[in-house]
């Protein structure tokens, strides 16, 4: 079992198995360029406590089979669709959870990057707007004019036709 | 969540499936009102109506709404939803309650008797086409035309009358007298014109449409007859990947369909087509419509990998031809209610198995034409899936 290191954006070195760190279409690439390695490599955009956690993932993910192409459409339908565990995972602070998301972006991870978006998304679903500015602090931008012609956009995208109540042909006649 | 890289924030955005979702986030900041925009506006329904067309419109006279736009879908609902819709906004904005006022009734039916005259002018003035085309121009990556008839509710009943109930729980009722000569039954007629004015909006426009699908029934003679637009069709159908014809043809009209050049000259023009769905109405007579006509003998589709039939008679010889023309590329497969007049389905899936790899089978209800009528129920068609995707062991045992 062969095992390599990462360093930290805050120069913490953590070393791990390599089949795990493959996780990452990043560091796999990387090893595949470069070969055996024996310096840590440094992961300049993540921290140590993100990196950890990100380990934390790829170690339970480690024997997934690889995603398949077309496996996109079907899980973007389903957003609620979490494993277990994985919801578990991503209980932490919201700061926490984009710099998940993010360090999963950077290190090309797309299964972490998947969870972590789709568990954003519920976390918007069925809210109003103030409720998804206060859910992450969002500064309202808007001009009431602005807001006004978004509200107006909104009801452009979506018609409905009332349905008539048909009547008995008897009862009309 | 603002701080995200763009392209990080469009994925999060993308697994909302629900539009009221999307609407709302739009309304938190002026960067997610343009992120959600791409999503709520990349697939528009509209239906055959002034205001409808008007709002198809507006949305195209605002390009940072208009060019997310990528599918349009027609939607054809019973045409007394059609009428009564805008009247009942019509009552809500004159403060008419026709459930329990009765001085106003006569004011009701007026103004009832505007929307069935709006109806009829949107069919017979060009206003549609027009109106359509507009829109289309403003919207540069189209690449979608869905047209879909939503009308079950009402089709036997259209069947049998050509007047029109509109009613509510209240005692307002009130019967018009649609002409079917104009609309044609089930709203036929009215379902020609809307894809006619698709047709000429994509055409004119100029889109290069990836997907073409219809699903309504449509007047077969207008629709075969009117040459010069079966050959805009063809112009419009030649970029597509998919190809969706599900027309709901009577079997009177079946022998008139196939001296047309759609099937033999306009479909064979389309060499990207990857996914090809035919639907006639009914069974009809051998003779009528042999499935070699439909696609001639030599004509290949080089991308060709899924098929689905639905309400089509043929020769098991003619099938067969016309899978092994394409079975370097065919993998999936769908008969619903097809009938072999010669050969049977047992042999036509030991074919299958032998010299296609398909990954998908679906089969709805198959029948037998030749000597006594067969029908092939559920758990037959079941094994036969299986033997001829999974390699299953037998076919279902069936008397000779």
């Amino acid at each position: 079992m062969s095992e390599i290191k990462l360093l930290s954006s805050d120069q913490a070195t953590i070393t791990v198995e390599k089949s795990v760190a493959e996780r990452s279409i990043l560091i796999k690439n990387m090893l595949e360029d470069v070969g055996e390695v024996t310096e840590a490599i440094p992961i300049p955009n993540v921290n140590e406590n993100v990196l950890k956690k990100v380990i934390e993932w790829c170690e339970h993910h480690k024997g997934d089979p690889p995603a398949q192409a077309d496996d996109d459409s079907d899980s973007r339908k389903k957003s609620s669709d979490i494993d277990e565990w994985d919801q578990k995972f991503m209980q932490v602070d919201q700061e926490m959870l984009f710099e998940i998301i993010l360090a999963a972006n950077y290190l090309d991870i797309k299964p972490l990057l998947d969870v972590g978006c789709k568990t954003v998304a519920n976390m918007i679903k069925g809210k109003s707007p103030e409720e998804i500015r206060k859910t992450f602090n969002i500064q309202n931008d808007f001009t009431p004019d602005e807001e006004e012609q978004i509200r107006r956009e909104n009801e452009w995208a979506e018609e409905s036709v009332p349905r008539s109540q048909p009547l008995d042909i008897d009862e009309a006649c | 969540m603002d701080k995200l890289p763009p392209e990080t924030a469009r994925h999060i955005v993308s697994y909302l499936t629900k539009r009221t979702d999307v609407a709302s986030l739009r309304l938190v900041s002026r960067t997610f009102a343009i992120l959600g925009a791409e999503l709520l506006f990349h697939t528009i329904s509209f239906h055959p109506s002034y205001p409808s067309l008007s709002r198809l419109r507006k949305i195209s006279q605002h390009p940072h709404l208009a060019h997310n736009i990528r599918e349009l879908v027609l939607d054809l609902p019973p045409i007394r939803d059609l009428i009564w819709g805008p009247f009942v906004r019509h009552l809500e904005a004159e403060g008419i309650d026709i459930s329990d006022s009765t001085k106003r009734i006569p004011e009701a039916f007026r103004l009832l008797t505007y929307h069935v005259d709006q109806y009829s002018k949107l069919q017979t003035s060009g206003d549609f086409a027009s109106m359509l085309g507009e829109a289309v121009r403003g919207f540069p990556r189209l690449r979608g035309v869905l047209m879909k008839e939503n009308n079950e509710r009402d089709r036997d009943y259209w069947l049998s009358q050509s007047g029109l109930t509109l009613g509510c729980n209240g005692g307002f009722n009130y019967r018009i007298e649609l002409s079917a000569e104009l609309h044609g039954y089930s709203g036929s007629k009215d379902h020609y014109r809307a894809f006619a004015a698709l047709v000429d909006a994509v055409y004119y426009a100029g889109c290069k449409l990836d997907t073409f699908y219809v699903d309504a029934k449509v007047d077969p003679r207008m629709f075969f007859d009117n040459t010069v637009r079966l050959e805009r069709a063809g112009v419009v159908f030649q970029n597509c990947r998919v190809l969706g014809l599900k027309l709901d043809i009577e079997d009177s009209m079946v022998e008139h369909l196939i001296k047309t050049p759609l099937f033999n000259v306009i479909l064979p023009s389309s060499p990207n087509l990857q996914s090809l769905t035919l639907q006639f109405g009914i069974s009809c007579a051998r003779e009528a419509i042999p499935l070699s006509t439909i696609f001639g003998s030599k004509h290949v589709w080089p991308r060709l990998q899924k098929v689905s039939f639905s309400f089509i008679d043929m020769e098991d010889r003619e099938l067969y031809a016309f899978l092994l023309r394409h079975k370097s590329t065919l993998r999936e497969l769908s008969f619903s209610m097809c009938s072999l007049y010669a050969g049977r389905w047992d042999d036509a899936m030991m074919f299958l198995r032998q010299n296609l790899g398909l990954v998908a089978l679906r089969l709805d209800p198959l029948f037998e034409l030749a000597g006594e009528f067969d029908y092939l129920c559920e758990s037959e068609l079941k094994m036969m899936e299986d033997y001829v995707v999974n390699g299953g062991k037998c076919l279902p045992l069936r008397e000779d």
